[in-house]
């Protein structure tokens, strides 16, 4: 292929609503991947012995460890929201831009509040 | 040769190097997205039960959580939801290199490699699963 400059639209490309939702789906999709690897290797913990389990819980509920649960837990909500989302333009519904948009607003909400909802019930029986 | 003139003759719309190539439609197709539609509902809800289980054991000392986790219905629960989700993360990083990695032998690598990775993990966590619920 020649190599030959490309025209520079994606750098003065304001990115719209949908397009970023969508684009996050796949960085959530990516980030929770990796989770439920982990989640797999906890599991493989779990009946390989007390002490491994001990040690990966241990890294898993330190600050870092924390932050990373957090971010799968928003990743989870948003991939989930938009899942179902994608689950009804599957079935034809909801392709008109103001449903679109307004659908991609809910899962951007939903997975805010509950990240936060989720959490605060965590903290509190902590 | 016998198939290239029945193509050539009953398809004169497609061009003669998509007749050499034999490219076209091959009569089915769906059965992949379907599947991918199919494990998206399955994994919204094993994930939606799982999350619930999980969180159920916080502020529990380990021992206990081993011994919850090793109970029938959690245990399968756990392995169900292994097979399912790990099937689907494949299906979706598949998606996602395919989009994305433009060097073929690099695409099949990782194509290749997150198998071989999710295959691994997920039937050692499904044989640690039922280690965990026969001797708890």
């Amino acid at each position: 292929m020649a190599q030959r400059p490309l025209s520079p639209h994606l750098s003065v490309y304001k990115l719209p609503l949908l397009p970023l939702v969508s684009i996050i789906t796949r960085i959530c999709a990516v980030a929770l991947s990796i989770g439920i690897l982990v989640f797999g290797i906890w599991l493989i913990s779990l009946g390989y012995s007390s002490d491994s389990l001990a040690f990966l819980t241990e890294i898993l509920v330190s600050p870092v460890g924390v932050v990373l649960l957090v971010g799968w837990t928003f990743a989870f909500m948003w991939h989930s929201a938009n899942g179902v989302r994608h689950l009804f333009w599957d079935a034809g519904h909801g392709f008109s831009l103001t449903v679109a948009e307004r659908s991609g607003y809910a899962v951007i909400i939903f997975s805010v509040i509950g990240t936060s909802i989720l959490w605060s019930y965590i903290w509190s029986a902590l | 040769m016998v198939r290239v003139m029945k193509a050539t003759s009953s398809s004169s719309r497609r061009s003669s190097l998509a007749v050499a190539r034999g490219l076209g439609s091959a009569g089915s197709g769906t059965e992949v997205w379907f599947t991918q539609r199919i494990t998206w509902a399955l994994t919204i809800i094993l994930s939606i039960m799982v999350v619930f289980l999980m969180v159920n054991q916080v502020g529990n000392p380990l021992p206990d959580i081993k011994s919850e986790l090793s109970g029938f219905w959690s245990s399968l629960l756990l392995i169900v939801f292994v097979a399912v989700t790990f099937y689907h993360y494949v299906l979706e990083l598949t998606e996602v290199i395919e989009d994305y990695v433009h060097n073929r032998p690099l695409e099949l690598l990782l194509l290749l490699m997150i198998r071989l990775g999710f295959a691994v993990v997920g039937l050692a966590a499904i044989v640690m699963i039922l280690r965990n619920f026969l001797s708890p």
